[in-house]
């Protein structure tokens, strides 16, 4: 009968299923806000100076570099709208950015440039599309004069409408949205991005789509990720 | 499948558990009872009074648990995927997904001992929640049963009834190892942003269990508990989608036309999960026509899926119910009783230990069954039952969690009669009365005739009834601007017209069941997807008419001594909606299995199975939008998904009474699916791995001690 007790215990523990939080606290960054069509509009980019730790558009979209203006300015290195990046270079900005992926993961094995420097980098380029806010898609609506109704901002098998925009095509895979419902899975590669004067590289590494800090059922869109100089 | 028995009543019971001597050890009670009671040693679903095999009129399956364990499937998904012709079963995406002869989880009916169950999501419950360990056998009625089970049967009626010891002390415990379906990450560091994310969805395939009962006197006692475990995994799809829209099924067109996606299709995941269930059941009968019952369950499971959004799901159930009945001689018997159901639903953060609830439901069933066998050649049976049902979830107002119900009472009348020798008629009716939708009344008549020792033919009509669920008339959920989800508070219930012919052919060691059947919807409730307010909006509403027609065969051969065979295939028919088939289930679909067992040898026996499961190709049409010449129309696009087998191979070998070892490979010949559906069609295709090898042990602890 002891036997049974002992085997019924033994199995009782082995059956016990408990949540265990023990990884690391993370030292990483977050987009101070949200970005993207959500906040009803499309090219919606909030750009860094990572050479100064500078922020433009900081708290709203277009504040401080209107859609058109980052064409001609070099103060800005990185850019972001929803999951789409921008690097002032090609058709983004004057600058000689640029960014290379440096495959998965291993985001602490790089930390020179001199690792990088042989790379090549991709310059920003045309093929990149944002999503469409809603307010900017009704506005292209009634230009065309297109009817509401046959032409849904959002449609279930094939997702929000696109606009053509300016963007990093490799950065363009740091986040593959797949849904509806849609899913952000960051590709959790490492890339190395060129900063506006081609002087100073970066690493950076999208681990999430969330901020690590909001609330359960957060919408995402404002995200974590590490940045860090590679001297 | 060497468990498996066509009994050709609406309930059966077993009292011996020989399976390849189909019908005739099978003990079989009568027709329309909807409570289940454990008597004596004898699970017995319906009235208590016993009948042969030869005057029940309607067709049941029956799967025995211990047959489908001895099979080598590790939970009831698989075993009713495998076994059941027409029914498709698994996980794909988020949550699970039931579709059974073109009827969805909405239509089929699961119980416990007869009991019905709360927390699902479109029809579809944690699937997880039924340990196969703890089954004594499966009862499935396809068509109509509304009659007897009420709402959501108008498909049919899976009922488990669980396992009730008659031995002095049973003591079982078992475990089980898969191989994994992807080992999506290796070594996981606690550094990594995404650490609990990584470890959750490549949990090992574990699974363990354990059975324990006592009887002892006026007592029994019976407990199962159940641990498992299952990694996350992706399905792949190397080509870009395709959508193929027909000239058939769009005007505007005047040819068909193919669009190729720009993008490569992102993989489809499928979950994984970690779950522990647990049961107690207790008997009392403290003297002859006196029986009581308490019995309670509790489910806890965290669900892992492969969306990194930092949050998994946890799900627990707690139910409980009490039942007593009294027996006056052969005059009558009284049962009256209650069941409730709570279920929980909650995120779970990963990184921080928090959880936010955002699904509350429960059921009450009072219950209350008069039955009496004294008029000669007659069971008399009536029923009431109280059912009431809450939802609180976060998608009725606004995302604050907001509460809904339904009440509805329903009582039933039967009578079995029994002329002659030849016949048995079977007739019953049924009423349900609710506040929201009125009074309605539900026929059934069905008789069974025996042309001789080997040959029977039956008909059936029943009436059946869904009420509209709590979903279905109160959602309104925006999703983030994107589409809304919109309940309908003016849904009418949906009604069917189920008939069916069927014949049987039983001699010696073969085994022949057919049946031919239509299930005639009214007012059938669907979600459609309508343009208006500027977006898409998916709307409940009552379609018109549709028709569900088909045939079920079911074949049993046992040959050579060793050898037994069985084979069962479905076919169905479902009507088109102006033209096009919105229906996503195959016209065709069957089973197939070979067993050999060798029992020559002292204190060793053999058994080996092998398994197949076909689901026939599917063709359907999805509502779309196509932009032609700058207009965009309103369009179908045909999606064909191609026809499949999965297999399955188990080894069993019997060490003395007291240990058995598995081993087995499931999806023997690595089917992968190489189109996962374009758009919003994911849903349609087998959520499988590919080949993937477990072992298993079980022991009988009271036997090994007793030794």
């Amino acid at each position: 009968m002891k036997r049974i007790v002992y085997l019924t215990g033994l199995v009782l523990v082995l059956l016990s299923s408990c949540t265990e939080y023990d990884a690391d606290d993370f030292d990483g960054k977050v987009l101070p806000r949200v970005t993207g069509y959500v906040t009803g509009v499309s090219n919606d980019w909030l750009y860094f100076n990572l050479r100064t730790g500078q922020v433009f558009n900081r708290t709203a979209p277009n504040q401080d570099i209107k859609e058109g203006e980052q064409l001609s300015r070099m103060d800005w290195d990185l850019a972001f709208c929803g999951y789409h990046l921008r690097t002032n270079s090609g058709t983004s900005g004057p600058g000689k950015g640029g960014a290379v992926d440096l495959g998965y993961g291993n985001y602490d094995y790089w930390t020179s440039k001199s690792q990088v420097l042989s790379k090549t980098f991709t310059p920003d380029d045309s093929t990149v599309s944002v999503t469409y806010s809603q307010a900017d898609w009704y506005h292209y609506l009634v230009v065309n004069k297109l009817d509401f109704d046959e032409n849904p901002w959002f449609d279930p098998n094939n997702g929000i409408r696109q606009l053509c925009s300016s963007g990093n095509p490799v950065l363009g895979k740091a986040i593959a949205l797949s849904g509806p419902p849609m899913e952000y899975t960051p590709s959790q590669h490492t890339y190395a991005v060129r900063s506006a004067d081609g002087e100073h590289y970066y690493k950076l590494m999208i681990v999430s789509w969330y901020n690590t800090n909001s609330e359960i059922d957060d919408d995402g869109g404002q995200f974590s990720y590490y940045l860090d100089e590679l001297k | 499948m060497l468990l498996f028995l066509w009994a050709t009543v609406p309930v059966s019971a077993q009292t011996e558990q020989n399976h390849c001597d189909s019908a005739k050890t099978v003990t079989l009670m009568k027709d329309m009872q909807k409570k289940t009671y454990q008597l004596q040693g004898v699970t017995v679903t319906g009235s208590a009074a016993l009948r042969p095999i030869k005057v029940s009129p309607v067709t049941t399956q029956v799967l025995d648990g211990k047959g489908l364990v001895d099979a080598g499937y590790g939970n009831l998904q698989q075993a009713l995927l495998m076994e059941t012709p027409g029914l498709n079963i698994q996980k794909v995406g988020f949550g699970n997904e039931l579709n059974m002869d073109g009827l969805d989880a909405r239509h089929v009916l699961f119980l416990i001992d007869g009991e019905r169950m709360t927390g699902d999501m479109a029809g579809n419950l944690d699937y997880e929640r039924f340990n196969l360990h703890a089954i004594d056998h499966i009862e499935i009625i396809k068509g109509g049963s509304s009659t007897l089970y009420g709402s959501m049967s108008s498909g049919a009626v899976i009922n488990m009834i669980t396992k009730k010891t008659s031995k002095p002390v049973s003591l079982e415990a078992g475990v089980r190892w898969g191989q994994m379906n992807e080992r999506n990450y290796r070594d996981p560091k606690k550094k990594d942003f995404l650490y609990m994310f990584e470890k959750d969805v490549d949990r090992p395939n574990l699974q363990t269990w354990l059975s324990a009962g006592l009887h002892q006197g006026k007592v029994t006692s019976q407990t199962d508990v159940c641990y498992s475990s299952s990694d996350a995994f992706n399905l792949y799809q190397k080509k870009n989608d395709t959508k193929t829209y027909t000239a058939e099924a769009n005007g505007f067109l005047d040819h068909d036309v193919t669009v190729t996606s720009l993008l490569p299709r992102p993989p489809m995941g499928v979950e994984g999960d970690e779950h522990v269930s647990m049961s107690q059941k207790l008997y009392y009968e403290p003297f002859k026509g006196l029986e009581l019952q308490a019995d309670g369950t509790g489910f806890f499971m965290n669900t892992y899926d492969m969306i990194q959004d930092l949050v998994f799901t946890q799900s627990k159930d707690f139910s409980w119910g009490t039942q007593g009945k009294y027996a006056l001689k052969n005059w009558f018997s009284v049962t009256a009783g209650l069941h409730a159901d709570y279920y929980y639903r909650y995120k779970r953060h990963e990184r921080r230990d928090e959880r936010k609830k955002v699904y509350n439901s429960r059921i009450i069933e009072p219950f209350f069954v008069l039955e009496s066998h004294y008029l000669r050649g007659h069971d008399l049976q009536m029923g009431m039952d109280c059912f009431s049902d809450r939802l609180t979830r976060d998608r009725f107002v606004n995302r604050r969690m907001t509460s809904r119900s339904l009440k509805e009472t329903e009582c039933y009348l039967q009578d079995e009669w029994i002329p002659s020798d030849k016949w048995m008629l079977s007739l019953g009716v049924r009423t349900d009365f609710s506040h929201q939708f009125g009074f309605m009344w539900m026929p059934k008549i069905a008789a069974k005739y025996n042309v001789n020792d080997h040959v029977a033919l039956r008909a059936d009509y029943s009436m059946g009834y869904r009420s509209p669920s709590i979903k279905e008339l109160f959602f309104n959920w925006d999703h983030l601007g994107m589409f809304m989800i919109k309940g309908n508070e003016y849904l009418k219930p949906e009604k069917n017209n189920y008939f069916s012919l069927g014949a049987e052919y039983n001699r010696g060691d073969f085994f022949l069941n057919g049946t031919v059947y239509a299930n005639l919807f009214r007012h059938k409730i669907e979600g459609v997807w309508r343009i208006y307010d500027m977006q898409y909006n998916f709307e409940y509403t009552n379609l018109d008419n549709q028709t569900l027609a088909g045939t079920d065969w079911l074949m049993k051969w046992k040959f050579l001594r060793h050898w037994l065979m069985n084979a069962s295939c479905s076919c169905v028919y479902v009507s088109k909606e102006n033209g096009l088939q919105f229906n996503t289930t195959s016209p065709y679909a069957a089973t197939a299995g070979l067993a050999y067992s060798c029992d020559n040898h002292r204190n060793y026996g053999l058994r080996v199975n092998l398994n197949a499961s076909l689901m026939g190709e599917k063709t359907y049409d999805v509502q779309d939008r196509l932009t032609v010449d700058g207009i965009s129309h309103k369009a179908y696009f045909r999606c064909r998904l191609p026809a499949y087998v999965l297999c399955n191979l188990n080894v069993l070998q019997n060490f003395g009474s007291y240990l058995k070892v598995y081993a087995g490979v499931n999806n023997l010949f690595n089917y992968k699916p190489k189109t996962l559906g374009s758009g919003l069609t994911a849903f349609s295709v087998p959520a499988t791995a590919g080949a993937r090898v477990y072992v298993q042990m079980e022991v009988k602890l009271d036997a090994l001690f007793h030794k």
